[in-house]
């Protein structure tokens, strides 16, 4: 309290207004011109039936079209489908494992974030040309293993319903292994007094672990959420490699259409116009992610 | 000594105006990807070499562009008037050109240099100009059979001769009869696949060539919900029903059976365009030290039903296309010289026939096909004449094919993975093809 | 109960570790294999029969390595340096100051952070066409950086830096300016070096963009040196060895460079982190 009215004071100064816009200026410069004027441009171009040689300004229709064809709403169902498969897992998954490794040796820790990184890191044609080969019912390592085990092929590239979550598993694992850097800095960083104090009150693991440590560590749960969701309403690379739109075009996801739409297709307005429904939607998720984890209070 | 001066002065200024008062100097740029196959880049730029020695003053800068992510940067490259000068490319790209208003008129270089299939020039025709300039035509979607597992199997005999008289009587019962005897050691008769878009021209080509069509003449509406194609598809998932085809359909991309094919799995393969392809990858697999010896394979066309003619998918020709760019004249005209250049000259067409045997000449030439392979010069003059029956007028070169075939086989994998019967699939289809041309 | 606990854990970070690492190492046994082999199926990544070194030969004669290795290398620093200035100039001020704004202009982050990198790329490429930008490494530098993500890093670290500190120099007389250099920039790097980390491997591996901004052969980064040698998959005779031992030319050194470095990065982000 008494800092705030303090800097609130400080607010009054000019050298200090200089010194703030001096600071914010690279960022300004930059998103002006890269990102802002782009999206402007982007917004105008999805009222517009873009043709090569002119874009003709056409109002809505180009939202119109997109809500009547039956392949966005599939692919708003895809991308929430498999986003409700990585969101969870990653945050949950990135939980686990920092407080797996958490008590272990430093350097075991080093070699999981390390190995974790990993497939981030492999050029995605080899992953397509690896999983395709892991994945299979027809050949490769899960049918083999199935033929072992007596059982049928497992479908997973052939049923839908196996499919979507494979994919969020996939996904998953390129997009781990910061979230658990985070999440494990934040836990090694904790104060460790804290845990000894409510120790001497008498809780158990379980209980530190819910009323202690997770709220410790929770500007960093919600930074991963916010950001695992803003990457993963975009996932698009995978589906792309691995199922092209994956069985009976259960794997289209939003921005698949998009980059369909206007590398494809060259129907620039129409992408642009889906263009602009997915960032709608991004936007609504993060606010109601703001809203549930109060993570607004750190401002 | 002033006077001196003055006249080498004189004398510098003459001459810096006199380089440019020759004939103008023009710069072009050429974009290509690797369209045809290895020895390509090399014929063309000495091609180029060629051209620029007999045409002093005219520079071609070839940019070779890459496979991936080429949709990108043609799209970008026109949305903001940075094209090249001169492309060269597949239908696939260059199809949709001659609609957008960004090329020249090609028609004098057509009538200059004469002697065209009739079918390729067509696809770069708007109204009355013409807008393309084919440079070979693309091969001719057929099957691939192992000769040498068909005559292990014994049923050779059962294939056509002429490799195009048979009828889906025919082919069913080549396939069971084959799979009879190969099913044992674990070789499939065919492989089919469903698992992605890319070669879907041969499904195309199968309902082509039994009488179906998938849109009607003025490509307004979907003419694809006939019997013909009902029964096609009822065919195949036979095939599939009775486990003729290699297991794992649904999910099989063309590479994949492809794959499966070069292992000696399967007898018939959909993908390889016929026996030249074939050849060509056994060839590598021996030089790789995979096998001591290339099977024999050949080209057949697919069978027909009810007595309907042979029809054949094709993807057309590979074009050159000028852009307008700037409207230089200079330049234009210079493009023209080197696209007339092209198509006459014999050496450069020889060598591409020669490294892309299945890549026939799109203009009658006097050139011969050199090959030391004996096998690839008979498999060659064997289906010579199925490209006759090239057929692309069926909407694959329209702008909206792209639109119209991500819809087809995931209704493919719903048949064969029965959650969809035929009649299902292709009204389905149907609906899809008739969204696609309401919006466009 | 912890015990149980432990050991699924155990289970998890293995499941994990062998979807991460399997396709890596299949990468790498890949490269050793002829052409064709890839190509069959079931295909045979064994590494006791048929290998051969002739991809990566093949990937030396025909491409340059070396040129590309400049570029990409060029473009990597040139990106990262901008990123981290960007990010610690705003992340410290969105930390420490109260100004007109700051929570519109702070969302603005997360907006820009929202935006669809495909939406964005044929405006983006209006814009650098106008700017002249087009076929120039500078270019696609200037239309890569994304500094929304170390934004947000170095705000959240730098809302740890307790505030006394910044009250003890003002009262020795410092101003802003030397607060900024000399209490919080020594206490940076950490934070400096996870901002880097989190965006490397994205702009080395950037393909889209770089193919559809450059053009000449001299401008060809690593990503594009990688699809040109599947160019030479004409004819459809697939060149997957040659790719393979492309990605692995292509990541390695970047990898060495990581776990070389690692210890150091990462044990560089643990001692300052991320607190509350």
């Amino acid at each position: 309290m008494k800092q705030a009215a303090q800097l609130k004071r400080d607010r009054k100064k000019l050298p200090e207004m200089l010194f703030i816009i001096a600071f914010l200026a690279p960022w300004m410069a930059d998103i002006l011109v890269f990102k802002i004027y782009p999206f402007f441009y982007g917004i105008y171009i999805s009222f517009c039936k873009v043709t090569y040689k002119s874009m003709k300004f056409i109002g809505l229709k180009n939202y119109i079209d997109t809500f009547e064809r039956s392949l966005f709403w599939d692919s708003l169902l895809a991308t929430f489908k498999i986003c409700l498969v990585t969101i969870p897992l990653i945050v949950l998954g990135s939980l686990l494992i920092s407080f797996t490794i958490h008590h272990c040796s430093k350097r075991f820790k080093n070699m999981t974030k390390v190995a974790l990184y990993l497939p981030a890191v492999t050029s995605e044609i080899v992953l397509a040309i690896v999983w395709k080969n892991m994945f299979s019912s027809s050949f490769g390592l899960s049918a083999s293993m199935c033929n072992i085990l007596g059982i049928k092929p497992i479908e997973w590239l052939t049923n839908a319903s196996l499919t979507v979550p494979l994919v969020g598993v996939l996904v998953t694992t390129l997009c781990i292994a910061q979230p658990v850097i985070l999440v494990s800095t934040a836990i090694d960083n904790m104060n460790e007094s804290l845990l000894e104090a409510s120790a001497l009150d008498g809780a158990n693991k379980l209980q530190q672990l819910w009323h202690v440590t997770l709220p410790a560590i929770r500007p960093t749960i919600a930074f991963v959420m916010i950001t695992t969701t803003i990457g993963n309403l975009q996932v698009f690379y995978i589906p792309f490699l691995l199922t092209g739109g994956g069985p009976e075009n259960a794997t289209v996801t939003m921005l698949y259409l998009v980059y369909k739409n206007a590398f494809e297709y060259g129907n620039y307005g129409l992408a642009g116009a889906q263009g602009m429904i997915l960032f709608v939607v991004i936007g609504i998720m993060v606010c109601l992610q703001y809203r549930f984890t109060r993570a607004g209070s750190v401002d | 000594m002033k006077k001196l001066l003055a006249a080498l002065l004189a004398l510098i200024m003459v001459l810096s105006m006199g380089s440019s008062a020759f004939a103008a100097d023009v710069e072009l740029t050429l974009w290509t990807p690797p369209v045809f196959a290895i020895g390509y880049m090399d014929a063309l730029y000495d091609l180029i070499a060629r051209f620029e020695e007999a045409n002093p003053g005219v520079t071609i800068e070839v940019e070779e562009l890459n496979w991936d992510g080429i949709g990108e940067k043609l799209e970008s490259a026109m949305m903001t008037e940075t094209t090249p000068d001169i492309y060269i490319d597949g239908t696939a790209r260059t199809a949709k050109l001659p609609s957008t208003a960004l090329c020249v008129d090609v028609s004098d270089v057509l009538e200059t240099t004469g002697n065209w299939n009739e079918g390729a020039i067509n696809i770069g025709k708007v109204d009355d100009a013409y807008y393309l300039v084919p440079v070979t035509l693309m091969p001719s979607t057929i099957l691939a059979v192992n000769v040498d597992l068909a005559k292990q199997y014994g049923v050779y005999e059962m294939l056509p001769e002429d490799r195009m008289s048979w009828d889906w009587e025919d082919f069913m019962a080549f396939l069971k009869a084959c799979g009879e005897k190969s099913l044992t050691d674990g070789v499939y008769p065919i492989g089919l696949f469903a698992g992605s878009q890319s070669s879907d021209i041969a499904y195309y080509t199968m309902l082509l060539s039994a009488g179906a069509n998938v849109l009607n003449a003025d490509h307004t509406e979907a003419a694809i919900n006939t019997p013909e194609a009902v029964q096609v598809l009822a065919n195949v998932k036979e095939i599939v029903d009775n486990g003729l085809t290699y297991p794992g359909i649904a999910e099989m991309t063309d590479e994949q059976v492809m794959g499966v094919f070069l292992n000696q799995k399967v007898v018939v393969d959909l993908t390889l365009n016929g026996g030249v392809n074939g050849i060509t990858m056994f060839n590598e697999m021996v030089t790789d030290g995979l096998i001591e010896k290339a099977p024999v394979v050949q080209g057949y066309a697919w069978p027909t039903m009810n007595g309907s003619a042979t029809n054949i998918g094709n993807w057309g020709a590979n074009c050159a296309a000028i852009f307008e760019n700037e409207g230089d004249e200079d330049k234009i005209a210079a493009a023209k010289d080197f696209l007339a250049f092209m198509a006459t000259d014999k050496a450069f067409n020889e060598t591409l026939w020669a490294s892309a045997p299945s890549y026939g000449p799109a203009r009658t030439m006097d050139i011969e096909l050199k090959l030391e392979d004996e096998a690839m010069i008979a498999e060659v003059g064997a289906v010579t004449h199925l490209a006759a029956y090239n057929n692309s007028s069926f909407g694959i070169l329209e702008s909206y094919w792209g639109e119209i075939r991500q819809y087809f086989y995931p209704n493919l994998q719903s048949l064969v993975l029965g959650n969809k019967t035929p009649e299902e699939a292709i009204s389905s289809f149907e609906a899809s093809v008739n969204e696609v041309l309401q919006y466009n | 109960m912890n015990k149980i606990k432990a050991s699924f854990g155990k289970v998890l970070i293995s499941l994990i570790m062998v979807l991460s690492l399997l396709p890596f190492i299949i990468m790498l046994l890949g490269s050793f294999k002829p052409n064709m082999a890839l190509s069959l199926v079931p295909v045979d990544f064994s590494p006791f029969h048929n290998t051969t070194l002739n991809n990566f030969k093949e990937v030396f004669a025909i491409a340059d390595v070396g040129s590309a290795y400049l570029n990409s290398i060029f473009l990597l620093v040139f990106v990262v340096a901008c990123e981290v200035f960007i990010a610690v100039t705003a992340g410290y001020i969105f930390a420490t100051k109260f100004f007109f704004m700051r929570r519109w202009l702070f969302a603005l982050v997360i907006v820009t952070m929202m935006m669809p990198r495909q939406l964005l790329l044929v405006p983006n490429f209006m814009v650098a066409k106008k700017l002249n930008l087009i076929d120039s490494l500078y270019g696609v530098a200037l239309t890569t950086i994304n500094a929304s993500y170390g934004i947000f890093l170095v705000r959240q670290y730098v809302l740890g830096i307790p505030y006394s500190l910044y009250e003890s120099a003002r009262i020795d007389g410092c101003k802003d300016p030397g607060i900024f250099v000399y209490i919080a920039l020594p206490m940076l790097p950490p934070i400096m070096a996870a901002v880097a980390i989190s965006s490397m491997f994205g702009v080395w591996n950037d393909f889209l963009w770089q193919n559809v901004m450059l053009s000449s052969k001299a401008n060809r980064t690593v990503p594009l040196m990688l699809s040109f040698l599947s160019n030479k998959a004409q004819n459809g005779i697939p060149q997957v060895g040659i790719q393979l031992a492309g990605s692995v030319v292509a990541v390695l050194p970047l990898l060495v460079f990581f776990l070389f470095f690692q210890k150091w990065f990462i044990e560089g982000i643990s001692a300052g982190g991320v607190k509350e």
